[in-house]
């Protein structure tokens, strides 16, 4: 990655002071490192239009500077990370619900890998459920939901890949959302529209918004934007993200966390829905990269060829299985793992740990 | 000195019409606009809107102690925006919320820097104009991309 820290240019200076200040009334913030990034963009539009204003003096500057600008934005994108806003949504449960939450992670049965239409596209491939896996898929969410429906369940995590993109599927999940009072993961699915990877989340009332995915895998056919969006729910009691897949490794999303967390407002909660058959290197990655660094829990959602699914969480006396809740193993059958986190002990073990008061458990 | 204001009134109300953005009003006493609208689409102008001004007393001396802009600079830098071109330094000092001179010195910064870019790119220097048209742009581009950003997602 390259430096961007360091004086800001006069020219940058301006341009982010006024980009930021129509962000900012929607709650949407740039990180350290993103401005960074436009900075050196309006540098080079600027650079761009000194050069071509000499071979042309009568060319309008704002058309120039436009364009350019766009254009270094993707070079930028090409060559670094992109430039990636934190917009923070509101978001709470129905009825006063206090801390721990219940989690619930399901590691379905289908659909199987040959149950995806593989659609090639200039990015790579996209992996779509097939027309005759559709039903099996809606039969076995109806099985789960049934299943859940005695028991308190705060938040529901399903993997990536996961979602059937369906008006019917919308409605099904927005109203076990809004009956069980809880927030909804519903996975994430290939759209072949926006040739994106996208993540819906269900909120207690109901209603739902979408994570896409910020990096792509390596050939997988998403188009990589060069501004992107990370979504951070607000629910009086805390916050939580979702990052799909190998979001939740990159090393810019954990310097914006970090960043957050300076701020204070840093997730308590971070969904990873996968698609993995290397979860255990997930894992060990999740630990050390967003476990440790935030004191968050992690809650990774893998599929269950090959299981893996877990929540992480870095206190002592919330862990059984060393840092580990549960470890649900692959299987034919759909897994279900529950468990309840306390936030606010995180919450607290966070300050203290911002403080200098309590070390850390490994 | 009523019916000039009246005129330049009417002309910045044909104005925000034209661009389609609502409306805009006087108090009589204040000489006070207020235009519904988005503020990036009138560069410069500090455009607000607040419906409760009208029936709420309170509220009303809030605003005008917040510093709210009388009618007449309003129209005075919408007329300079018009005919002669703006003052960089004084857009500037607005959106930014600088003092007189500290937006001065931006302006003679941002100068600087254009400079040494033609200088190190070994290109014809700017004039002052084309560097002021140039800053501008920055400042519409900043805009206008902040809008596009939250648009499209």
């Amino acid at each position: 990655m390259p430096s961007i820290e360091g004086k800001q240019s006069t020219i940058a200076h301006l341009f982010l002071s006024l980009y930021e200040k129509n962000l900012a009334e929607k709650n949407v913030e740039i990180p350290k490192l993103s401005r960074g990034i436009l900075g050196l963009a309006v540098n080079e539009a600027v650079n761009q239009y000194v050069t071509i204003r000499d071979k042309d003096p009568s060319i309008d500057p704002l058309s120039v500077l436009e364009t350019t600008f766009m254009l270094s934005l993707r070079l930028f994108r090409l060559k670094n990370p992109p430039i990636i806003l934190v917009r923070t949504f509101q978001a709470s449960f129905k009825t006063e619900k206090k801390s721990p939450y219940s989690i619930v992670v399901v590691q379905p049965s289908t659909p199987s890998l040959d149950q995806y239409d593989e659609k090639i596209n200039q990015n790579g491939k996209l992996l779509i459920i097939k027309k005759q896996a559709i039903e099996g898929v809606k039969t076995e969410l109806l099985t789960v939901i049934k299943n859940l429906k005695e028991e308190r369940v705060d938040f529901i995590c399903f993997p990536e890949l996961y979602f059937l993109n369906e008006a019917n599927v919308y409605e099904i999940l927005s109203q076990l959302g809004n009956e069980k009072d809880c927030f909804i993961i519903a996975g994430s699915y290939h759209d072949e529209k926006s040739e994106s990877n996208v993540s819906v989340i269900f909120s207690p009332e109901g209603k739902w918004f979408n994570q896409s995915k910020i990096f792509k895998a390596l050939g997988e056919g998403i188009k990589e934007n060069p501004i992107e969006y990370l979504n951070v729910v607000d629910f009086l009691n805390g916050r939580f993200c979702v990052l799909i897949c190998i979001d939740s490794e990159r090393e810019v999303i954990r310097e914006i966390l970090k960043e957050t967390l300076e701020t204070g407002k840093c997730p308590l909660l971070v969904f990873n829905p996968s698609h993995t058959d290397h979860p255990r290197r997930s894992v060990e990655l999740l630990k050390n990269n967003l476990m440790l660094l935030l004191s968050a829990a992690i809650v990774f959602c893998n599929t269950n060829k090959k299981g893996g699914s877990t929540i992480l969480v870095p206190l002592l006396d919330l862990k059984e299985k060393g840092f580990k809740i549960f470890d649900l193993p692959p299987a034919t059958k759909t897994g279900i793992g529950k468990a309840k986190v306390d936030i606010e002990l995180l919450a607290k073990h966070r300050t203290s740990k911002q403080k200098g008061v309590v070390s850390m458990v490994r | 000195m009523a019916q000039r204001q009246y005129g330049m009134l009417q002309r910045l109300h044909q104005e925000v019409r034209s661009k389609g953005y609502g409306r805009c009003f006087s108090f009589n006493d204040k000489r006070m606009i207020y235009v519904h609208g988005h503020e990036q689409d009138f560069g410069h102008i500090e455009i607000r809107w607040r419906r409760k001004l009208w029936s709420d007393e309170k509220e009303n001396k809030q605003m005008f102690s917040s510093g709210l802009f009388p009618l007449h600079r309003a129209i005075g830098s919408l007329d300079s925006n018009l005919e002669t071109g703006v003052d960089l330094s004084k857009t500037i000092r607005r959106e930014l919320k600088l003092s007189e001179r500290d937006a001065a010195a931006t302006r003679d910064k941002l100068f600087e820097e254009i400079d040494q870019m033609t200088k190190t790119r070994n290109v014809e220097p700017l004039s002052a104009t084309e560097k002021d048209q140039l800053i501008l742009a920055i400042i519409k581009t900043a805009q206008s991309l902040s809008k596009k950003t939250l648009e499209t997602k």
